[in-house]
């Protein structure tokens, strides 16, 4: 009885908090960053550095989830920041995961990413592109 | 600040494709890169330079031989140029100096050694075997460091002890302290010439950029079939997933550490693998996506992963879980 109690209570303050996250808080936390965060420096060892694109990451994570919660009624600003952070991740992520995590919606609400995705650097948006359609082929093909 | 050792004569087999410098100056932005010499080239050693910090050595090369066509950007018989040797990723393999037909050699210079054989002594913790015709260290071994002075020697021998113990530590099985001091079997296989040249092959061909699409099981299994870690005739070919790693290498004879009671609890994460382990991982999110798969470079947080491409830690690692830690004990 204990455990299921306490397995209740942790199942119900993880849900409150990843609903917790709105649509402003999510971008807030997006323009937060910026590649100043993934500098190796003497204060800023590489495992920091790699804690760090392991929170971007999360939050596009999370971001994703928000979108598709809100069915793509997202302001185009907040689609830029997550866009723009999951190029910023390519730094230090030789995998490249963000492309991955921005499946969904790729799927979903093609013309809302790409319009974000317009808005990027040419090179940058191209290499998105590239490792979205990638991982898309990745998922069906298998990567053996 | 490097230490200029003298003139050698010595033959050079190159192993893997290396760049040739211009000048002795390997960092970064020093824009002395010349060409490539592709593996397989051959060369004579004319000078040799050692840098005390990081144990590794420049070598002046003569080159003798490049197979295949030339090409624009490849090195050129007769050319000469620089490379950079390290003892823990040996591409370049020292032979005994090929001596002309009818050419009297000077028996002083065939007495010799060569940098191949001060690494080999700096290995293997023999020391400098004393040459025939030499009544003491320094005579026998006028190539490497070693000086007639008693100070100097001293130098130099503290130097090459710095070297020994680096070479042991960085290659030797479980470092002191480990959790995996206690497992011969685990040590043995990370140590096992396999997994050597598995790493040293994934390590030098791997990808800057991952692909378009991604094939980090195609990778792994083509390091392993050139590390001979795997048979080439197995099942491994065909499959397409990387989460499939886990079966395919256990019918190649590999164990999963986390599944067998011996190793319980000790892998927790990425980073307490053993070197040489091959990482399976899941999807956590999708139950239809391949996975993903990597080889550990090294034991503890010290190791990368190398697979399409090369991670130095083990973050970061998004919808990631660790299934499979694999190894072959019969290695």
């Amino acid at each position: 009885m204990k455990k299921f109690i306490l397995c209740f209570f942790s199942l119900f303050f993880i849900s409150l908090s990843t609903q917790a996250m709105t649509v402003v808080e999510g971008y807030k936390k997006l323009q937060s960053y910026s590649y100043k965060d993934l500098e190796v420096t003497k204060d800023q060892s590489e495992k920091v550095v790699g804690q760090k694109t392991s929170e971007m990451l999360n939050t596009i994570d999370q971001c994703v989830a928000l979108v598709m919660k809100e069915k793509g009624n997202v302001p185009a600003e907040f689609m830029e920041e997550m866009v723009r952070v999951a190029v910023l991740t390519f730094q230090n992520d030789p995998l490249e995961s963000s492309g991955e995590l921005l499946v969904p919606l790729y799927k979903q609400y093609k013309p809302l990413l790409e319009k974000a995705i317009d808005h990027l650097p040419k090179k940058s948006a191209k290499d998105l592109r590239e490792r979205i359609e990638g991982a898309i082929y990745e998922e069906i093909h298998g990567n053996g | 600040m490097p230490v200029q050792a003298q003139e050698s004569v010595g033959g050079v087999a190159i192993k893997g494709n290396l760049f040739g410098h211009s000048t002795a100056d390997f960092q970064k932005g020093a824009g002395n890169t010349e060409f490539v010499i592709p593996a397989g080239s051959e060369g004579v050693v004319l000078e040799t330079v050692f840098f005390p910090n990081t144990g590794n050595y420049g070598v002046r090369l003569r080159i003798t031989k490049v197979p295949g066509k030339p090409r624009r950007g490849l090195a050129k018989k007769g050319d000469e140029t620089w490379v950079y040797y390290s003892p823990k990723e040996p591409w370049l393999h020292f032979t005994k100096p090929k001596n002309a037909k009818g050419k009297k050699v000077d028996p002083e210079e065939e007495n010799r050694p060569e940098v191949g054989d001060i690494v080999r002594a700096v290995k293997e913790g023999t020391g400098f075997k004393k040459k025939k015709n030499s009544s003491t260290e320094a005579d026998g071994c006028s190539t490497c460091e070693f000086r007639s002075t008693s100070s100097a020697q001293d130098g130099n021998l503290k130097d090459l002890k710095k070297i020994q113990d680096k070479i042991k530590t960085s290659s030797q099985s479980a470092p002191a302290g480990s959790q995996w001091v206690n497992y011969p079997e685990v040590a043995k296989y990370s140590d096992s010439s396999e997994v050597k040249k598995t790493i040293s092959y994934a390590m030098r061909n791997k990808r800057s950029h991952i692909g378009d699409p991604p094939r980090c099981y195609h990778y792994v299994k083509r390091w392993m079939y050139r590390g001979e870690l795997v048979d080439p005739e197995g099942k491994i070919v065909n499959s397409p997933n990387a989460k499939n790693a886990v079966r395919d290498l256990k019918e190649q004879g590999y164990i999963n550490m986390m599944e067998d009671p011996r190793y319980k609890g000790l892998i927790k994460n990425p980073d307490d693998a053993p070197k040489g382990a091959v990482l399976v991982y899941r999807n956590t999110r999708n139950a239809h996506h391949p996975g993903h798969v990597e080889i550990k470079t090294d034991w503890g947080d010290n190791g990368g992963y190398v697979a399409e491409v090369y991670r130095k830690n083990n973050q970061p690692l998004i919808n990631r879980e660790l299934i499979g830690v694999m190894i072959e004990e019969s290695l």
